[in-house]
Formats: C-alpha cells, structure tokens, sequence
C-alpha cells in the first residue's frame, strides 16, 4: 500500500490529529501538508508528504434527522 | 520424602494464591467505588482518561450527568468507572463538542447505560467517531438536543449552558458547549476545549465559579487572563496526559493559573479528581 487514508480530526499546535480507516489515531506534523489542512478533510498520508485524498466523496448527513427539532 | 513433598505442595499453594491475588487484581483494578458518593453533597469527579476528558457529576438529588466521554478506546472502562460508582442511569450526557479525545468513548456509554438526555453542538464533523456517536444515539431512539444558551433546572442543582452562542466557526473547538453548574453557593465552570477568541464572546456573562475545569487541556489557545480574572476561581482542573506531545498543559496557562493565586489540579499528576461540596465548603482529594 502507497499511503494510509485518513481524516484530520483536529489540529494541536503543529500536529495533526488523523483518524485512521480502523478508528485508531495517529499524529502527523502539518509541515507534510502539501496544501492548508482544515479539520475534517480526508487526506492521504504518504512517507514524507500528505495530500487531500480527491477521490473521497463526504457523506451526506443531515443532522435534523439525529438532533431533536 | 514426605517433608519434600509437604515443601513441594506449600510452594504450589502459595504460588495457586499468589496467581489468583493478581488475577483478581487484573480483572477489578482499584479504582474509586460508590463509597465516595454521598447523597447530601455534590460530587464531581474528573476521571484520569490521558490526554482527554471526561468528568461525572453526581448531584444530591441522585441525577447523573457526564461531561464527555474521552477517547475511542475509553467507553468500556470508563462504563466500568460509572458501574463501579454504581450508576445505572446517565440523565445527561453533554458532549462538549465533536473532537475524538472529547466524544470518542460515547458510542460505548449511549449502548450500556440508559441515557435521559444527550446535548451537543448542531456541527457535523466528517469523522467515523462522530457517526458512530449519531448512530449510537439514533439506534436507541435518542433525539439529541442541540447545545445553545438555555437553563437546565435539575432537582437540587442548576446548570446555565452560556455556549456554544453562533454558528459559523472555523474550528471545531469553538463550538464548545460552556455551561456553569450551580449547587447552592457552589459554582463550577466547565469549558469544553473553548479557545480565547470565543471566551471573549462571554466575558458579559455571569462565569463566577469556585473551580475552572481549564479549557483545552491546559493549552495556551485558552484561558485568556480576562477570562480567569472574571471567573475568579479558586481552584483549576486540568484534565491532561502524562508527557503528552502536545506540550499540554502549557506554560503560560500554569503561571496565569498561578499568578491569580489558583489551586491546580491535574489527573497526569494527581490521577482522577473528586471534588465534593455540600453548597458551600468545597473537598478536593485525588486518586491515583
């Protein structure tokens, strides 16, 4: 496998917090971002560098239908 | 002959209970039990879950709330905490906002206990963690309550949600539910991982509180000297790993704590936290 698929749970400091396919969490510094990183964006982490993963199509949720109205 | 194997058999059994002393230690690791509830004060306690956070609070009137629920690998112990406790029943479940190390154990807790009432920001995060937490909720019937400014009367006590107060937020941490848990003259102010810019959005509200759970585990993208100066507490918790890498809690946050002559607390050093008051004196002891 080239890379792990992941998405950026969130940002401490220079770190990226990144949930991995299995659940489990990994850091990854932002200076491997080939590009400004948002929470949430999927994203595929190479040896030395992470790019957006442009094949991944975000789910499409509509919170009305878990939150009370 | 015989004495040998008299010492042979002595050696067996001694080693026989010795296994079964561990095993039995393995399988129910000390921990706190139900002894420290007392049904005339109010007990929280802000459990040592690493670099996470998760805080219980038990109100005189035997409602049970939880404060986050820590990360994925969290739920099974921290149910094992709440069992130990002697909950049965969580009455309201705030998950402060939708960051794993904040809601990553609450799939686990929505599945094993009865739940009254869960809140949380109305902001979708795209992560498996955040579905799983939705889909946890929406498979028990339970219609989560969108966290925005309001009142919450309980039997004995009151909490007073002051945030999250907009929409829009770039970062997820600003969505931070914030909310003040009023016990007689007993205050406590919970923050979520609440960032600077969105303290300065309540310094018109009333935050006077006895303790400041400390936002963000201590970093210092939080707590802002105007923010601790309204708050004016006399204690912090600080819910932090051990030599996490994060450089939490930081320095800055530590020396602010402490030049408002701040008591700290924190569950890397101290373990978890148990904070008991009957309305006007307030206990703090530690167990690690």
């Amino acid at each position: 496998m080239c890379c792990k698929k992941a998405v950026i749970d969130r940002f401490e400091g220079q770190t990226a917090v990144c949930e991995l396919e299995n659940k489990q969490f990994i850091n990854v510094n932002k200076k491997l971002f080939n590009y400004t990183a948002k929470e949430g964006d999927h994203i595929l982490i190479h040896k030395t560098y992470v790019i957006r993963d442009e094949q991944y199509h975000s789910r499409k949720i509509d919170l009305d239908e878990y939150f009370d109205k | 002959m015989k004495s040998k194997l008299n010492k042979k058999y002595s050696v067996l059994v001694l080693l026989f209970v010795l296994c079964s002393m561990l095993l039995i230690t393995a399988c129910f690791p000390a921990g706190i039990d139900s002894s420290v509830i007392n049904d005339e004060r109010l007990t929280v306690i802000a459990f040592d879950v690493d670099q996470a956070d998760c805080i219980y609070i038990h109100t005189p009137q035997d409602e049970n709330i939880l404060v986050d629920t820590a990360n994925n690998s969290d739920g099974q112990e921290i149910s094992n905490q709440l069992y130990n406790l002697g909950v049965k029943q969580i009455d309201y479940l705030f998950l402060t906002h939708p960051h794993a190390d904040h809601i990553g154990g609450a799939d686990d807790i929505i599945k094993n206990f009865d739940i009254g009432k869960i809140y949380m920001p109305k902001v979708y995060h795209d992560t498996q963690t955040y579905m799983d937490v939705l889909n946890a909720a929406k498979n028990k019937g339970i219609k989560i309550q969108e966290a925005k400014p309001q009142i919450i009367t309980l039997n004995a006590c009151t909490i007073n949600m002051l945030a999250p107060i907009k929409e829009g937020y770039d970062d997820l941490n600003a969505y931070s539910i914030v909310f003040k848990l009023t016990y007689k003259d007993f205050d406590m102010l919970f923050t979520g991982d609440l960032p600077k810019q969105e303290e300065g959005e309540l310094l018109n509200c009333d935050l006077q509180a006895d303790i400041l759970k400390v936002a963000h585990h201590g970093s210092n993208d939080s707590t802002s000297e105007n923010f601790l100066r309204q708050v004016g507490c006399e204690y912090a918790v600080i819910s932090v790993g051990e030599d996490n890498s994060y450089g939490h809690p930081n320095d800055d946050t530590l020396v602010l704590l402490e030049k408002y002559n701040v008591k700290i607390f924190r569950t890397d050093l101290q373990g978890d936290i148990i904070i008991t008051t009957d309305g006007k004196e307030v206990n703090i002891e530690n167990v690690l």
